[in-house]
């Protein structure tokens, strides 16, 4: 099993990470960061778990509000309660004044309309002189079919097999979401990986990179000041990004790219895919048809040059390009849209080539 | 400064963030420039000492122009030279659309700043905060060097 990739677990149908992608290294290097802080200022943390359990049938609804801490929600099916430990992390100058802080978080979960409310009680902090700092991570464990809210700052939000729905708000840390079923995402500095979505799913993030894998039926991202990464895309998906790059592959059914001030690059493998809607402002756009692939292509680039190594037609009309083509029998269609914008086009295109991920096909 | 950092906290703020981001700074490998930072920092500077005369501001425009379509579009080849001309006509309205981008880029990072500064006063040896921090200077930093260098 190779480093972070979701696979499905033998037993219970349900989806597991290999290890963690991309956020290994930023989690070695906060406790890393964490070490030597505590090393410098001489101070021993103390660290106390809290666990607490709700009545929650599926079909109910768990809302989680926090900040300062990560949190993993696990869907497991067959159950009908919440259950919550909180693991509470307090350093400070002041031992005796970080103890006494710790010992009195409490870990709330509160009932009413089919409604479980999960929030972390803090007392009054001590005098500033004490210098405390603190972290409470969450790992929640609920039905698979109850649906799940979440609200978090500075810390990672995990969620798997949750097939009712989950909301996602997340600032200052990353986001991923694996075997879920219609998710939404609001996500701001920090990066969103979605693994084997299916139902809806709609992603906006800013200050961060997106990475899909394995989404199914309708999906939108709209991502700024990143980079959006799509395999194995299948349904209706719309990807738009700005000042970033735009990379799919494998992808079948209904794709559009939209980017500006960026990069696309896309493969065009699959005749599973239907339609590949490309429109790119003031970037570079590179595709990659197979050579056997049949394929329906036309465009207009304006003020933008179209570079293409299969037989397709490229006509100047005043500062446009326009560009019309097909080969063999059904494919693709393809509709490219450009402004300010240079198309590379088919496996013998010239220019510098964009980063490909490595993919390895199994038949 | 001493006298000064006694009487006042927001300096004081100050001076404990920057020391959270270079603590966080030493634990990372040290990056050199590229040489593109240094010519392209070298080319704003030469044409403001011309600008006083009237046929190198046209020029200087033209190549900035020029340097912009490049960058957008890509190495030009000898079918392409023709629509450069078009591009440098149109290339400072892309250049503005560019800057107003990184413009929009630099004012969400500051507003970043101002939210991880109001948590590191609640919460002030927050590892996660102060990562934060300095993941959100570095953002600038990375920003500016783009912008510096011409490209995106």
């Amino acid at each position: 099993m190779a480093n972070g990739e979701w696979r499905m677990a033998s037993d219970q149908g349900q989806w597991r990470m290999a290890n963690a992608p991309s956020r290994k290294s930023r989690g070695l290097r906060a406790g890393l960061l964490a070490l030597l802080l505590a090393a410098v200022a001489g101070a021993v943390p103390f660290e106390r778990a809290v666990v607490n359990e709700a009545w929650c049938p599926p079909g109910w609804t768990v809302i989680v509000g926090h900040r300062y801490g990560s949190i993993t929600a696990d869907g497991e099916p067959g159950r009908d309660t919440l259950a919550v430990e909180a693991r509470v992390r307090v350093e400070g100058s002041d031992r005796a004044a970080g103890r006494a802080f710790g010992r009195d978080i409490e870990l709330s979960l509160a009932s009413w309309a089919e409604t479980v409310f999960v929030s972390v009680l803090y007392p009054e902090l001590p005098e500033p002189s004490a210098e405390l700092s603190w972290e409470v991570d969450l790992a929640l464990v609920l039905p698979a079919r109850a649906r799940l809210e979440v609200a978090n700052q500075f810390g990672d939000v995990t969620c798997r097999n949750l097939r009712a729905g989950c909301r996602v708000e997340n600032s200052f840390g990353d986001v991923a979401l694996a075997g879920c079923r219609d998710s939404r995402v609001l996500s701001r500095h920090g990066d969103v990986e979605i693994a084997a979505n299916d139902g809806g799913l709609q992603v906006t993030n800013s200050y961060g990179n997106v990475y899909l894998d394995g989404v199914e039926s309708r999906a939108r991202v709209d991502n700024c000041y990143g980079d959006v990464e799509g395999t194995g895309l299948d349904g209706e998906v719309r990807l738009a990004n700005v000042m970033g790059r735009i990379v799919t592959r494998d992808s079948r059914g209904q794709v559009a790219l939209v980017n500006r001030f960026g990069e696309v690059e896309a493969w065009v493998e699959d005749t599973g895919l239907a339609e590949l809607d490309v429109q790119a402002e003031l970037s570079r756009v590179r595709l990659n048809l197979a050579r056997t692939m049949p394929f329906r292509l036309g465009g207009r680039v304006f003020e933008g040059l179209v570079r293409c190594g299969l037989p397709v037609e490229v006509r100047d009309h005043g500062n446009e390009q326009v560009v019309s083509g097909s080969a063999g029998r059904g494919g693709p269609q393809i509709r490219l849209t450009g402004a300010w914008t240079d198309f590379d086009i088919g496996p013998d295109s010239t220019g510098d080539s964009l980063t490909a991920p490595a993919r390895e096909k199994t038949e | 400064m001493e006298r000064h950092l006694d009487t006042c906290p927001d300096c004081r703020r100050v001076l404990a963030e920057l020391a959270a981001v270079r603590t966080a700074a030493m634990e990372l490998e040290q990056l050199e420039p590229s040489p593109e930072t240094w010519r392209a920092i070298r080319r704003r500077v030469m044409p403001e000492r011309r600008l006083r005369q009237a046929w190198i501001w046209a020029g200087a425009a033209a190549v900035a122009a020029t340097l912009v379509a490049v960058v957008f579009l890509g190495r030009p080849g000898p079918d392409r030279q023709d629509r450069l001309a078009a591009v440098a006509t149109a290339a400072p309205e892309a250049a503005r659309e560019l800057g107003e981008q990184y413009d929009d880029y630099l004012r969400g990072i500051d507003a970043a700043l101002d939210e991880i500064r109001t948590a590191l006063d609640e919460n002030p040896g927050n590892t996660r905060v102060r990562m934060a921090l300095y993941r959100a200077h570095q953002s600038r930093s990375d920003a500016m060097d783009r912008m510096v260098s011409g490209g995106y």
